[in-house]
């Protein structure tokens, strides 16, 4: 009875042991896919500002983006 | 430039752009204002330059407020698809398949492989200024404006020789026609000529000339076991038939090359 008793006691711990588990990783797996959607959504708004005209030139061939040019005096 | 990086606002839009810093005492810039033209004599100015070169924008002063976003977004609409590293890849990669297919006088397979960019848009219309977009462009108008000129050849014969002595130079023309829409037809440019020059043989004129021809150029395109044997029944049947002395001796050539080759 004793043994009986111990272990439905014990099977119902690792029960809530594997949920607790599960909960954790799908949380886990869900911040990590927030994090991600979040950088991928960063990117996507920050313009990448190219170092000198060659590169910009060369950034905007490739990808079909218009350049945009403030031309100044540099202090 | 200090508002791009800090005005969240309008990150969205400052995103679909090459943002970059020019010195008006550099070199580089003198070079740029050969090609690009700005109104005003100020500075700062500004300069919005479309993938291909093309000046959208030039003017001295900056703009404050809503007036940026809303030149950013009306110069936008004149700035073609932006693509993805993967869009771009995917471009290269079809524009190098189809040169090669081409090149080996794989025409049809060439044009097949050009499917892999249609998500992006009809091959040689792709709206975007992007250098792979538009070299592959040029790459499939070429082509197009060959089979257009082809076509166009091809249907001033066909006037030329409407009289019923012309017989064989029509049944050539028609042949050239039906091997050309064999290779081509999958061409979307040229897609509505392939179709009026077939609306054209359909005429009454020439007809009976069309449909014969059709199970002649079938009978050259016969590659299997099975449809050499459809293709030998079908012009036995087409020279017992025909009534047009050109026809016949055609299909006699053919149905002996036939011949020949199904039994070796």
């Amino acid at each position: 009875m004793n043994f009986k008793t111990y272990n439905s006691t014990s099977l119902i711990r690792n029960r809530i042991l594997i949920f607790a588990a599960c909960v954790a990783f799908v949380t886990a797996g869900f911040n990590s896919e927030m994090a991600w959607s979040q950088n991928a959504a960063d990117s996507a708004n920050k313009s990448v500002a190219a170092a000198n005209l060659a590169a910009a030139k060369e950034l905007s061939a490739a990808s079909g983006r218009p350049i945009f040019a403030i031309a100044g005096r540099s202090t | 430039m200090k508002r791009l990086n800090t005005d969240t606002e309008i990150a969205p839009i400052v995103a679909q752009f090459v943002p970059v810093k020019l010195d008006v005492d550099s070199p580089e810039y003198r070079e740029w204002r050969s090609n690009h033209k700005a109104e005003g004599s100020t500075i700062p100015k500004l300069f919005i330059v479309r993938a291909d070169g093309e000046t959208l924008y030039g003017k001295s002063g900056s703009l404050s407020g809503n007036a940026l976003p809303r030149m950013l977004m009306s110069v936008l609409r004149h700035s073609g698809k932006i693509l993805t590293p993967r869009d771009a890849t995917t471009i290269m990669e079809t524009t190098a398949r189809f040169k090669e297919l081409k090149e080996t006088g794989d025409v049809s397979r060439a044009i097949k492989a050009l499917s892999k960019v249609k998500k992006l848009g009809v091959p040689g219309k792709i709206k975007s200024y992007a250098t792979s977009a538009t070299q592959l462009n040029e790459l499939v108008n070429e082509m197009s404006k060959q089979v257009a000129d082809k076509l166009a050849e091809l249907q001033k014969s066909l006037e030329e020789s409407s009289a019923d002595e012309a017989a064989e130079v029509r049944l050539s023309t028609t042949m050239a026609f039906l091997r050309l829409k064999n290779d081509y037809s999958g061409l979307q440019p040229v897609k509505p000529q392939i179709l009026a020059f077939q609306k054209l043989l359909s005429r009454k004129e020439h007809s009976q000339l069309f449909r014969e021809a059709k199970i002649i150029d079938a009978a050259l395109s016969a590659k299997t076991k099975s449809s050499t044997k459809r293709a030998i029944e079908k012009l036995t049947a087409l020279i017992e038939s025909s009534e047009i002395a050109e026809i016949k001796t055609l299909a006699t050539k053919t149905l002996g090359d036939l011949q020949a080759d199904s039994a070796n």
